[in-house]
This record gives C-alpha cells, sequence and structure tokens, in this order.
C-alpha cells in the first residue's frame, strides 16, 4: 500500500513534468523559429516476486512471473524539429529556412550558437545581427549608402549602392547541419548549442545536398499547433487526477488496516 | 511495564519529528531560494533476549527496540526559476550560494532577493550585506544596475564590482540558520567557472508538493498505527494487571 503510494505519487510528478512543457509550448506559439518539445515516459523499476520461467515442484517450468512496477518517470524531453508556417513580413532582412540547416550566430564569448530564428538587424557599423545584438557568422557588413539589400536562395548577399545600376555581392550565408538535431541544447534566445550528442556542426551553403534554402522577407513562426497542446494538456490533466484518485484509495485502504482493530 | 508500548511510543515520537519537518517544508513551499528538509530513521539498538534454564543460558535471538530520528538532512536540488524582471533579483545556476555578512559571521545564501539599503549598500531583506570579491558590494542608488551571468555588477556600463560565489566540497555540514543562511563548518571554496547568475530571476523553493503531501500520508498512517498498537498493548496490560490472578 505505502509502495501504490509513491508509484502514483511518480504519475502525478510526472503529468507534472508533461503540463510544464506544453505551457511553455503555448506561451511561445508566437515566437519565431520556436520548436516544440515533447516528454517521452518510460516505466520505472521493477520488483520480481517471482522470476519467469522457474520450475515448480512438479519440475515443470511456470510460464510467467510475478513482477510490480514503481511507477513511471520521464526519460526524455526533447524538441521536434518539424517545420512552422512561413509568415511574409516585407522585411529584407527576414530570413526563413526551407528545409533543414540552423543559421549560426556568434555569442559574446566567440562560441557558436545555433537558431532557426531569421529575424536579423543591422547593427551601428552595418553588421547583420540578431535580436539581441549577435552578430551572424560569417559576418556580414552592409555599406551605408546601399539601398536595397537582397538575399538569394542559394544565401549570396547582394546590395544595390546608389549611384550603381549593379548589384554587389558583400557576402555568403551558410547553414549548419546536425546529425541529431535533437540532441542539442536550448539556452533560450532561440538559440541552441552543440552538445555531444548532437554531433559536430557541418557547414554548407544553402541549397546544397541536404540543406534547406533561404527566403528572404518570410519569417519561420512556431511549429506549435494549439489544438495539438490542448488536448495533451487535457489528457495530461485526467491522468494528474486519476493517479491523485490512486494516492486517495491507498490512503483509505492504509486507514482501514488501522481501524483493523478497534 | 511491557516493553512494546515503549516501541511503539518511540515511533510515534519519530513519526511526529517527521510531520514537523514535513509542514515547515509546505509552510515554506512558496519561499524563494528555500532549501527542503528530511528526517531518516534508525533503529534503536537491539536487545539480546536469552532464556534462563538453571545453570544453562541459552541465546534466543535479537529483540528490535524501537525507532529514533537518526538525523536531517537538506536537499540541496534546484529549485525552479521564476522571472521577475527586477534587476536586483538573482538567481543561481549551478552549485554556488552568495556570501553575506551577519553580525555572527560570514553566512552563505541561494535566496537572491536583495534591495539597496539608504547607504546604496546591497543587502539582503534583513538587512545583512551582499559580498563581493572586495567586501560589501556599494552601489550608487541613482543610477540604473545590470549584473551579468558571471556576477559582475555594472552601473552605466562601468564595473563596479564583482559578486562573491562559493561552492561547498560537502554541503551536508552545512546548518541552517534560518533567513535562508547557511553557516560554514567546514572549506569554502569560490564557485567554478560553471556556476551563472542570472538576473530578474528568483529561485524558487525546491518542495514538491505532490512528494510531501504523499510523505504526509505515510507519516499519518505510521502514526496512526503505532497508535493503534500502544492500545492494544494497553488491553493485554489491563488483562494482566486486572485479570490474572483474580479470585473468582
Amino acid at each position: 500500500m505505502i509502495r501504490s503510494l509513491w508509484t502514483a505519487a511518480t504519475g502525478m510528478n510526472a503529468q507534472q513534468l508533461k503540463i510544464d512543457t506544453i505551457s511553455n509550448n503555448l506561451a511561445n506559439v508566437n515566437t519565431t523559429g520556436y520548436k516544440k518539445s515533447r516528454v517521452n515516459f518510460q516505466d520505472l523499476m521493477y520488483q520480481t516476486l517471482r522470476q519467469p520461467g522457474t520450475m515448480n515442484s512438479q519440475g515443470s517450468q511456470i510460464p510467467t512471473g510475478i513482477q510490480v512496477g514503481h511507477g513511471v518517470r520521464p526519460a526524455a524531453v526533447h524538441k521536434i524539429f518539424s517545420s512552422g508556417s512561413f509568415q511574409n513580413t516585407g522585411n529584407p532582412l527576414d530570413i526563413a529556412i526551407e528545409g533543414d540547416g540552423f543559421f549560426q550566430v556568434i555569442m559574446p564569448d566567440g562560441s557558436i550558437a545555433y537558431t532557426r530564428d531569421g529575424s536579423f538587424k543591422l547593427d551601428s557599423e552595418g553588421r547583420i545581427v540578431t535580436s539581441d545584438g549577435y552578430s551572424l557568422e560569417p559576418e556580414i557588413y552592409v555599406p551605408q549608402d546601399a539601398t536595397a539589400i537582397n538575399i538569394s536562395a542559394d544565401g549570396t548577399v547582394s546590395v544595390q549602392r546608389s549611384g550603381s545600376n549593379i548589384p554587389e555581392t558583400i557576402g555568403q550565408i551558410e547553414l549548419a547541419r546536425f546529425s541529431n538535431p535533437a540532441g542539442l541544447r536550448s539556452i533560450g534566445r532561440n538559440l541552441y548549442q552543440t552538445t555531444v550528442a548532437s554531433g559536430e556542426a557541418l557547414t554548407g551553403t544553402p541549397g546544397m545536398e541536404g540543406y534547406g534554402t533561404l527566403a528572404q522577407q518570410y519569417l519561420e513562426m512556431s511549429n506549435v499547433k494549439v489544438v495539438e497542446e490542448m488536448v495533451e494538456m487535457i489528457s495530461a490533466q485526467r491522468a494528474y487526477e486519476i493517479n491523485s484518485k490512486a494516492i486517495q484509495a491507498s490512503d483509505e485502504m492504509l486507514q482501514t488496516v488501522t481501524q483493523l482493530r478497534r | 511495564m511491557i516493553k512494546g508500548i515503549y516501541t511503539a511510543a518511540s515511533g510515534m515520537i519519530a513519526a511526529e519529528i517527521r510531520q514537523d519537518t514535513i509542514t515547515n517544508n509546505l509552510a515554506n513551499a512558496d519561499t524563494p531560494g528555500f532549501k527542503k528538509a528530511g528526517t531518516v530513521n534508525e533503529t534503536f539498538s537491539r536487545m539480546l533476549l536469552s532464556r534462563l534454564e538453571g545453570t544453562d543460558q541459552k541465546k534466543i535471538g535479537y529483540l528490535g527496540t524501537g525507532s529514533e530520528i537518526a538525523g536531517s538532512w537538506t536537499d540541496f536540488s534546484t529549485g525552479e526559476l521564476k522571472e521577475t524582471g527586477n534587476p536586483l533579483d538573482l538567481a543561481i545556476r549551478g552549485e554556488g550560494f552568495f556570501a553575506v555578512e551577519t553580525p555572527a559571521g560570514e553566512r552563505y545564501t541561494r535566496t537572491g532577493a536583495f534591495l539597496l539599503d539608504e547607504g546604496g549598500y546591497l543587502v539582503t531583506p534583513q538587512g545583512y550585506r551582499v559580498l563581493g570579491e572586495n567586501g560589501p558590494v556599494q552601489l550608487d542608488t541613482s543610477l540604473p544596475v545590470e549584473i551579468d551571468r558571471k556576477g559582475n555588477v555594472y552601473q552605466q556600463g562601468r564595473q563596479v564590482a564583482t559578486l562573491r560565489l562559493v561552492s561547498f566540497a560537502r554541503t551536508e555540514n552545512l546548518l541552517r540558520e534560518g533567513n535562508g543562511l547557511f553557516a560554514a563548518s567546514g572549506e569554502v571554496t569560490p564557485a567554478n567557472a560553471q556556476v551563472e547568475v542570472l538576473s530578474g530571476y528568483l529561485e524558487e523553493s525546491n518542495v514538491n508538493l505532490i512528494r510531501e503531501m504523499t510523505e504526509m500520508i505515510e507519516t499519518v498512517r505510521y502514526y496512526q498505527l503505532n497508535q493503534k498498537l500502544i492500545s492494544i498493548q494497553d488491553q493485554t496490560l489491563a488483562k494482566a494487571v486486572n485479570e490474572a490472578g483474580r479470585l473468582k
């Protein structure tokens, strides 16, 4: 009975984690480049009271055993990298990636972070930076007299300077790909960092084999589907309730034990 | 009298102390930086029983004599982070503590809800000064404050102090003093580079309500069972006292 108390408690804790993940997804339903998280559960260890296949007294094998489980625990909370919907913003520095790949961004300490959020801006020196001021890698400087910026599908950045009809190429955007994108570590601000599990970043030009192409003036929105999240939330809430009923039932059974002898 | 009554009573006393710990945890479920406590039971020493038959002593075996609280432990796992937006609300990510100066000496805390007093010193809500690498942190109250992830304090782009972050080799030796403060009895080492300070966030209590409630249910039933034991043994004793040897 005490075991069932703690088993049900693990169930409630697990559903709590699921609700936490769902509310984070819902909070980020309008975040550019956000990828929704999913929780995976697995059952905890079992106590074997009788091993399956033990011999009984007549010498024949018993086909089943007696094993009691101890509850559930979260196995993984990972990101689903499906594509979000594209929104036409008309902003020349908004870029969406159609397909696989991440933009590379230089962090203040020199390391590289990765993002799908393509809402870039220009800083005081004309360098293309993210909304937090982190520079794009490789660094691309837009000259002050540029009248139009054009980013082609293969990442070539060219500008139209005043007084000239010919567009001038000023840089090339490169994308990074990973063997296991779900293994990337989220550090917030729409940024990811590599880990041992994600593998090393493989850089390449957009349009190459395995890399997506760039779409200028579009932004990739969050891939969270509100209906899906609401259904998951209802399911998690009911599971939470049912587990609390299991705790109450165990408690009442314990009460019966204490009242066995008046 | 009957040994069993004292054995069961020891169980009830242990359950009471455990219940006190659990209610303290629950009362602090909303306190920023609170670290929950737990208790550990252990059995009293066993008694060796022997049977005396004339000159021949035969050992029967051991009899347990009850349970007592062996000690309490503090769970230093990190609580959830709550965003407050106040630049003086600091949360530590990783194994580290802030250092504060109290009249009783240097103390350590995880609660980062700091304020500025009239003198510009960074203080805890009780008024204890927060220590930086070069003594208590004193700031200009008219200028905005920015604190980066390494604990460096900037005012208008100029670095004015670095917060002192410490860690302990053995957190079991930390004594709880109330007000979120811990006293160290072992070695105090500077926190390693992994530790980060997040400005605008507070670390919430690490009390898990589900676990505490479940433990409370268990403790209450444990208390009830022991109480039943005392009551049953009392009835046995009543029989022995009132009816055995009655002339009727």
